[in-house]
């Protein structure tokens, strides 16, 4: 199997603290991989890395076996690489589709030039786009009108714009943040099932998450970091019974407790 | 489509007191007034485009405006360019000045940094005017720059001045709509909105603050060059850092990031000091005051206040209609 994105020892340093220590990563074509890890273990640091947000201490990022480290964070987009944030980046003031209409900025092309002299490319773009978007709202499920102002929108729709306008890049992988925090029991079912759409699609889905029910539903493998370091990977049932990953999480157990319960 | 038709009647019926406007004003200072005026708003137009648009506080309009001027003046009065071509010259050299401006600024640079390095923009420039005597003849200023002719159309009075004035606006104004409404212009307001998630998105951020900057360089120049024309002497003490304060709060009051913005606020801080005149001295204190009001209590300034106005129509309209056809 190809990877579609492959990580070499990324290291990241804030002063004297190793965010990401050397954590070395192999995704697949079209699976959907969970980032799991207590707070402060790495896990969207990883994905600053990988989107270009934090420049790289050390180590290399391949996008289909092309190094895209050097890359600022729009030419990263432009290759395919999508992602949402943990704590909501939309652009408030702006409606729903002019959100998802800058999602798609990287795959068209007019500028001020084409504008101006009314190009007919500008004219088609524009209203290819308007369609696009309409469409992307459905996929992801907004239902609200197309000129309905973001920073209005209750969070669980915020969280589902955030990810329309991800998609609008049409990318090859997409990152998504924490998507299902704060939703409701409905929303979080909706969440799921959307991911697996993105994924049916033949996007690449990079899947942090807290909620352990949504990460051993929905992901095909695991990722556990832990200090800034990987400290296990596999399937589902593999990482639910790992000693180093409940040990992560739980804390050390005693034999006498063991023993007692 | 009603707020639309609405607002297109409202523009049309603007459109036509604006046309038959000098017939109504015979003094020939109101009408001096009033093109100066239309000057602001082209000022504050471009400042639309960087600080409304794309976020960025920039306060070197001024500074534009007086490379404008002194392009627009030289070339005609010392080599004898016309009108047609000291404009457009002065409008894309000043544009080019922007260009190389931002080209270092706009890279680091943000937010108070971006602010207080235009601000010594502005003053650099001044000194550039004031002490560059063998180029600009330094503070003597600069005299006898010719009334516009276009072929055998002349506009010597203020009269006459107020088309091109009126013209320039409503095209300026209008061009600032169709980078609103384009990708370009969303770009820009995504980087306002939030710069990060717009490079993390596709956005090269740099290349669009650095033509924001471009553009309202350019509106700078032009309005620069135009006010040249007009006043027929320009000097460096024209160009201080209170008038890019002015156009700052012609912006702010009228309605950052609004299309209508400009309009309202270059027309109301150009009429209404007119009636204040008996208490000039006190103009800054309240243009002061008005700006930190509207940054606090309403940042879409005056325009904005409009807008639940269109939206209450259209609902309006579409329930009456919804009514219509089920009933």
């Amino acid at each position: 199997m190809t990877h579609i994105l492959e990580t070499k020892a990324i290291t990241k340093r804030f002063g004297g603290l190793v965010a990401v220590d050397s954590v070395d990563l192999q995704v697949s074509k079209g699976e959907i991989r969970g980032l799991i890890g207590p707070n402060g273990s790495g896990k969207s640091t990883l994905l600053n890395l990988i989107s270009g947000v934090y420049p790289l201490d050390g180590g290399d990022i391949f996008l289909n076996g092309e190094s895209v480290s050097k890359l600022s964070p729009h030419e990263r987009a432009e290759k395919g690489i999508a992602r949402t944030f943990q704590n909501n980046r939309l652009f408030p003031s702006l409606s729903i589709l002019d959100n998802i209409m800058v999602g798609m900025h990287a795959r068209t092309k007019s500028e001020l030039h084409h504008t101006l002299f009314r190009h007919k490319m500008t004219k088609l773009e524009e209203e290819s786009c308007r369609k696009k978007a309409l469409d992307i709202m459905k996929f992801v499920g907004l239902k609200r009108g197309a000129d309905y102002t973001a920073g209005a929108l209750p969070h669980g729709e915020r969280r589902l714009l955030e990810i329309a306008r991800g998609l609008a890049l049409e990318p090859q992988i997409i990152l998504l943040d924490e998507p299902a925090t704060g939703m409701n029991p409905a929303e979080k079912e909706w969440m799921i099932e959307l991911t697996r759409n993105i994924r049916n699609t033949g996007i690449t889905v990079i899947l942090i998450e807290h909620n352990m029910r949504v990460v051993m539903e929905v992901c095909d493998r695991i990722t556990v970091l832990n200090f800034g370091r990987k400290i296990a990977e596999g399937n589902p049932q593999e990482i639910q019974t790992n000693p180093e990953v409940i040990e992560a999480y739980l804390g050390e157990e005693e034999p006498e407790d063991v023993i007692a319960g | 489509m009603a707020p639309k038709n609405a607002k297109t009647f409202t523009l049309i019926a603007a459109g036509v007191v604006l046309l038959f406007l000098p017939k109504f004003i015979p003094s020939n200072y109101q009408m001096t007034v009033i093109n100066l005026g239309g000057i602001y708003m082209i000022l504050a137009a471009g400042l639309n485009v960087i600080l409304g648009f794309t976020g960025l506080m920039s306060f070197t309009q001024v500074a534009f405006w007086g490379i404008g001027s002194y392009t627009a003046g030289l070339l005609a009065v010392e080599h004898g360019f016309p009108f047609l071509l000291t404009v457009p010259a002065a409008a894309f050299l000043t544009a080019a000045v922007g260009f190389l401006l931002g080209l270092p600024s706009l890279r680091k640079l943000k937010k108070f940094y971006l602010a207080v390095t235009t601000i010594g923009f502005v003053h650099i420039t001044r000194l550039i005017l004031e002490n560059w005597t063998s180029l600009t003849r330094g503070a003597d200023g600069l005299p006898g720059i010719p009334k516009p002719a276009i072929g055998p159309l002349r506009f010597d009075t203020m009269h006459e001045f107020y088309y091109i004035t009126l013209i320039s606006c409503f095209l300026l104004i209008w061009l600032t709509a169709v980078i609103k409404n384009s990708r370009v212009g969303r770009a820009m307001q995504a980087i306002r909105e939030d710069d990060l998630a717009a490079e993390v998105m596709g956005v090269n951020v740099f290349k669009y603050k650095v033509l924001a900057f471009t553009i309202s360089a350019f509106y700078g120049g032009l309005g620069g060059a135009l006010y040249a024309h007009l006043v027929g002497y320009i000097s460096p003490d024209i160009f201080t850092f209170e008038e890019a304060v002015t156009v700052l709060c012609m912006l702010m009051i009228g309605g950052s990031g609004l299309i209508a913005g400009p309009v309202v606020g270059a027309t109301l801080l150009t009429v209404i000091p007119e009636w204040l005149r008996f208490m000039q001295e006190y103009n800054a204190i309240i243009y002061g005051a008005a700006v930190v009001v509207m940054a606090v209590y309403m940042p879409t300034g005056l325009v904005g206040l409009t807008q639940p106005y269109w939206r209450r129509l259209a609902v309006l309209f579409s329930s009456a209609k919804k009514n219509g056809g089920t009933g």
